[in-house]
Parts: C-alpha cells; sequence; structure tokens
C-alpha cells in the first residue's frame, strides 16, 4: 500500500491508501504500484481508478488533466478539476459540451481560446466515458 | 456654546455610525475566517506544484532551451507592474501601503531607464497611481472574487498577463500584493512572476524535502521540457491564486482593524458628548433658576 493524494487548486479532493492507481497519463493509461521508480507526468482528461487490493476498485474519479508525481511511495494527483462519476450525468455534460463549443466561438485572446478547446476536448472525453462506462 | 438639540443631534449621528463601524467589523471577521480556510486549502495544491517544479528545474542544466516563461525574452527593456489592491476602502493604511510599494517600484524602474506598464487588480489602486502615473495604466481589473474568490478569477488574470507576454508587450514581470501576517500586520510583498525564479522557501512556507529524493533519478514524461512547458503557465495561475487569497485576507484584516478603532473612537465621542450635554443641561437649569430667583427678588 501507499499514499496518496489527489489536490485541486481549491481543495484537497482525496486523501488515503491504495494498492494501484491507473490513470491517464500522458503516454497511455498508466498503472502506479507501490514502490514505483520516481516519475513525473502529465495527465490527460479521464478516470483516475484506486484500487484498494489486486481487483477491488475502491473509488473512481473524473479529472479534467493536469500532473502526476510519484515520489517515496507518495503518489501526488494535481488536477485542475475532480468530479465523481454520478455528477457525470447526460444534461450535465451535454450542458457543458455546449458551453465549451460556445466559448471556442467567442474566444477573442489566444488564452481563451486555448481555454475553451481544452474545455471542449474535456467535455469530449466525458461523452466518450459515458458511453463506455455506462453511467 | 451649541445648543442642546444640536449636541442630542450630533450624539444621534455618531451612534449610527458607531452601529455601522461595528456591523462593518464584524463582517470582515466572518470573511476574513472564509479567507483563512481558503488559504489553507489551497495549501497542499501550491506545495505539491512547487516541489515538483524544484525537481524538474534541477533538470534545468541539462536542458537546451528553457521555455520562455522561464528563460525571459532576452531583454530587460519594459517591466510590467502587476499591483493588487482592494476595490473599497475604509480598510486602514492598506491600499496606501501597497500604492506606496509601488510608486517606489515604479520610480527605481524609471530610474533605471526601463518602461514600465502597470496592470492594477482592484480599483483602489488605479484610484490612487492615476494622479502621477495615469500613462502607465494599462488596465483594470475590478470587481474580482464576487462573491467567493475562485481559482478562474486567477486564471483569468494569469491569461491576460501571459497573453501580453506572448504578444512581447513586456519583457519581465513584477506583482505586488499583500502579505498576510495577521488581522493586525499585512506586508506589501514585491515578487518576480516572469522569467519565472524558484521561489523563496519562506515564501511558500514549504520545508525542505528530505535529501533521498532530491537525488532521485526521474522518469519525466512526456519529457522535461515539455513538462516545464505545461508547468510553467499552471504555477502562474497558483502564484496569482496565492497572491489573490493573500491580498483579500489582508484586507479583511486591515478593514477589521480600522473598523474596530473606529467603532472605540465613536464610543469616546459618546462619552465626551454627553459629558457635554449633561454640562450644558446643568448649566441651562442653574440659569433658569437663577432668572426665577433674581424675578422673585425683584418683585
Amino acid at each position: 500500500m501507499f499514499t496518496y493524494e489527489i489536490v485541486s487548486p481549491e481543495s484537497l479532493a482525496s486523501r488515503g491508501k491504495a494498492k494501484m492507481i491507473v490513470l491517464s497519463a500522458a503516454e497511455g493509461r498508466l498503472g502506479l504500484l507501490e514502490n514505483h521508480a520516481p516519475i513525473v507526468s502529465t495527465l490527460d482528461p479521464g478516470i483516475v481508478s484506486i484500487y484498494s487490493d489486486a481487483n477491488t476498485i475502491n473509488a473512481e474519479l473524473f479529472v479534467s488533466g493536469g500532473f502526476v508525481s510519484m515520489i517515496d511511495n507518495m503518489c501526488s494527483i494535481l488536477v485542475d478539476e475532480v468530479l465523481t462519476l454520478t455528477e457525470l450525468t447526460h444534461d450535465y455534460v451535454e450542458n457543458r459540451f455546449k458551453r465549451a463549443e460556445d466559448a471556442v466561438l467567442l474566444a477573442q485572446t489566444a488564452h481563451d481560446k486555448v481555454q475553451a478547446r481544452k474545455q471542449c476536448k474535456i467535455s469530449q472525453v466525458m461523452r466518450a466515458l459515458r458511453s463506455t462506462h455506462q453511467i | 456654546m451649541p445648543s442642546l438639540k444640536d449636541l442630542r443631534d450630533r450624539k444621534k449621528s455618531v451612534e449610527s455610525t458607531r452601529k455601522i463601524t461595528s456591523a462593518m467589523k464584524m463582517v470582515s471577521a466572518a470573511k476574513l475566517r472564509r479567507a483563512q480556510d481558503q488559504a489553507v486549502a489551497a495549501r497542499p495544491f501550491a506545495v505539491a506544484m512547487s516541489s515538483l517544479l524544484q525537481n524538474l528545474m534541477k533538470e534545468k542544466a541539462q536542458l537546451d532551451s528553457a521555455p520562455m516563461l522561464m528563460a525571459g525574452t532576452g531583454k530587460d527593456q519594459t517591466v510590467l507592474l502587476v499591483l493588487m489592491t482592494s476595490d473599497r476602502g475604509l480598510c486602514g493604511g492598506f491600499n496606501t501601503g501597497l500604492v506606496r510599494e509601488a510608486k517606489n517600484h515604479i520610480k527605481r524602474f524609471i530610474e533605471e531607464g526601463k518602461h514600465v506598464k502597470v496592470l492594477c487588480i482592484g480599483r483602489k489602486g488605479k484610484d490612487l497611481l492615476k494622479r502621477e502615473y495615469a500613462a502607465t495604466i494599462i488596465d483594470t481589473v475590478t470587481e474580482i472574487g464576487k462573491p467567493k474568490l475562485s481559482f478562474a478569477d486567477a486564471r483569468d488574470i494569469a491569461g491576460k498577463i501571459s497573453d501580453l507576454f506572448f504578444h512581447g508587450a513586456f519583457d519581465r514581470c513584477v506583482l505586488i500584493y499583500s502579505r498576510f501576517k495577521s488581522a493586525m500586520t499585512q506586508i506589501p510583498t514585491a515578487t518576480q512572476l516572469i522569467p519565472f525564479e524558484a521561489l523563496s522557501l519562506e515564501e511558500v512556507e514549504v520545508t525542505p524535502s528530505s535529501g533521498a529524493d532530491t537525488q532521485a533519478l526521474f522518469i519525466y514524461e512526456p519529457d522535461e521540457a515539455t513538462l516545464l512547458e505545461a508547468l510553467l503557465p499552471k504555477n502562474l495561475e497558483v502564484q496569482i491564486y496565492r497572491a489573490l487569497l493573500e491580498t483579500f485576507a489582508s484586507e479583511q484584516g486591515a478593514r477589521m482593524t480600522a473598523m474596530d478603532s473606529a467603532t472605540r473612537n465613536a464610543g469616546d465621542m459618546i462619552k465626551r458628548l454627553d459629558l457635554t450635554y449633561n454640562r450644558a443641561r446643568q448649566a441651562y437649569i442653574t440659569k433658569e433658576l437663577i432668572e426665577i430667583i433674581s424675578g422673585a427678588e425683584a418683585l
């Protein structure tokens, strides 16, 4: 078992012990076990699964992208936004997708455009997850 | 000598002022509590972020080209000063202290022959600067954090700053905000945002990590340069968020202290007015008595 924490800029979302953590890292799905070599990676929007033992998923959370680092059996997951899977309702995802699309069209500055595209991508991933996870 | 009615009216007006100031004090105290809770909640992210960056900075030596946000533009001609103040007054010397710090910096930069631009976060900064340095103010952001300060506010400001930076509007960015020490003490602080400098540990309140992991060999995905490229803008947002929280907490602290002493002063004033009023009333009664007695004697 090792310690993990999921933090967003505004709060500590979750902290605890895990047997394994699987997340969407820069180069694909990444599983972290105890005594993993020190690693720093970017995170794509996707699901973070926390395993309490080899076959049991203790918690599943949607994160909107960020960074993960694991040093000395301490796994820090830095994310912009954390949502539980139950929060990803049909209406929520579609609304968000609509807002993001509008924002892309309305964006004036380079920064706004980048942000809006990012939001678009996040809601697309949410959409895809809804079908694969049958939420 | 004011009449009895004048004194009574005056006392009434001071009493209602006292009511207002003591209410403001209580509102500020509640807001301060909330701001402190927010600051505490924001700490884990800031700590994790700065330890990530510190590890990456060690690899910097091996990087051929550091990202712009770290390396700068290669010039040092134009300075952007980001000045955080409050939107409203009645908070003692809070805004004046911040603006004084800003003016010192502007003066120094101009003496060094640099071009200065100012971005005001908060209305008071603009109001106090525009007499002397109206030409340097490029933009003012107001009504930040209404009703509640969120990370999105910081993201917007950071976006504004980095847009300016990548359009070549400035070479260096200095942030002036108020560091919250206690409700009594707020310290106007200047810190450089761009080019990025490793934070002083005292400021983030992080204890240096143990020696073991600093020696560790990291796996970087995708690679160091890309990671830094992604981390630095995020770090800018985090720093601005932290500064916004600290400035907000400081504002509430300063207002609480100012309103506390205003309430106390109003109390003193009421006591003095009471005394004067009673004395005047007594004199009035004595005068009437004398008039009656001397009238009776004259008969």
